[in-house]
């Protein structure tokens, strides 16, 4: 397997593989967002704005977060406002990413006024779009794709690739969990537990408690203690979810007992 | 719409007015345009006003501002109901030069941040 990070060419312009599968993995995303939507009966007063708002928020957490896991030293960059443009530079970290998007689209549930979350909607297409977006990981062979492995399926990463050693092909990791997590909401989606924002969350915890075992091969910068800035927003993420289950699971609980 | 008629229809990001002609798509839609147009006015005149441009040195004061507080300003303006539909036409604003930029991307070999940066360690 050789990397191929540029796919074809268009008019002698070349097409590489990581943008455009992040390109192709966000649309399909946005595609099944829109039929989910539709399913739901989403209004579109809703959707567009929360969409909308979520994917700036997405694309800002994604950059931001690079502070977080990669050094503030970053911070010239990051937060540059011509940066946030700059085709040239990639789009950050999808942890981020996911936490912006939640944020943005919160902001502007509250701003409409929606009392009550139809977001679950985006708790599939999220791990659609990550899968596909994966592809465009692996191809290009980001990351040198994962730690030195003697395992059978372990991938050659040439040196000029940052690796001259078999890798855990990583990617394909996430893109093996992503469509499993993809049809595993899914199944999920018409459960009366996962309503009103529910589904959402149990598929960013899922996702963030993958994230924090995929990560111990992959080649991210550590922070501490063995551990790199993903994994402890991973943890905090997963944390924060299961605390809002168990809080509203009693709170349910204590609602449905007798007076 | 298809919604039950006990459940609450959300505040709607446009006007309630209906439109007649040009005075009433302005009515319906002046407040989002004015949040789309306005970001670029604003954002321009500030760079120009600066005297800052694309490849300026990125560590420039005015450019490390810029960011957060555009962010900041959104926040502002979809929190204050009043101004809600115009922080509409600065995230579609937003939103535009994002994908404009994710589609442009294409073209370059840009991976999550790198190559363009390289972590130091």
């Amino acid at each position: 397997m050789s990397p191929v990070p540029i796919l074809f060419y268009v008019g002698g312009v070349p097409v590489y593989s990581h943008g455009f599968f992040l390109l192709f993995g966000l649309l399909a995303g946005l595609g099944w967002l829109v039929i989910e939507a539709r399913r739901r009966r989403w209004s579109k007063e809703e959707v567009i704005p929360i969409t909308l708002a979520a994917f700036v928020g997405g694309m800002i957490g994604a950059k931001v977060s690079i502070l977080f896991f990669n050094g503030f030293e970053y911070a010239p960059i990051v937060l540059n406002m011509y940066a946030m443009f700059d085709p040239r530079i990639g789009p950050g970290s999808i942890v981020g990413g996911v936490v912006g998007g939640y944020i943005g689209g919160y902001i502007a549930s509250k701003a409409i006024g929606k009392d009550r979350c139809s977001c679950d909607a985006f708790a599939p297409a999220m791990a659609l779009a990550t899968a596909i977006g994966r592809v465009g990981c692996f191809l290009s062979f980001e990351d040198a794709l994962g730690k030195p492995t003697s395992l059978p399926w372990g991938v050659y990463v040439p040196i000029e690739y940052g690796g001259g050693y078999l890798a855990h092909p990583a990617p394909l990791y996430d893109i093996a969990f992503n469509l499993i997590w993809f049809v595993v909401l899914l199944a999920l989606r018409d459960h009366k537990w996962m309503q009103n924002g529910n589904l959402l969350k149990f598929g960013i915890a899922g996702y963030a408690f993958f994230r924090f075992f995929v990560e111990f091969v992959r080649n991210n910068r550590l922070l501490a203690l063995g551990l790199t800035g993903q994994q402890f927003a991973s943890v905090a993420i997963f944390a924060v979810v299961v605390v809002y289950f168990v809080l509203n699971g009693r709170k349910r609980f204590v609602t449905a007992q007798p007076a | 719409m298809d919604h039950l008629p006990d459940e609450k229809l959300p505040e709607s990001i446009h006007s309630d007015e209906s439109p007649t002609g040009m005075g009433g798509f302005l009515a319906q839609y002046g407040y989002q345009i004015a949040g789309f147009l306005g970001w670029y006015v604003i954002n321009i005149l500030i760079w120009l006003l600066a005297g800052t441009k694309p490849g300026d040195a990125p560590e420039a004061f005015l450019n490390l501002l810029l960011f957060p507080a555009n962010v900041v300003t959104l926040i502002v303006l979809a929190i204050i109901k009043s101004t809600r539909r115009i922080a509409f036409g600065v995230v579609v604003a937003l939103a535009f030069n994002l994908l404009v930029s994710l589609v442009m991307g294409v073209s370059y070999n840009a991976w999550c941040f790198i190559p363009f940066i390289f972590p130091t360690n």
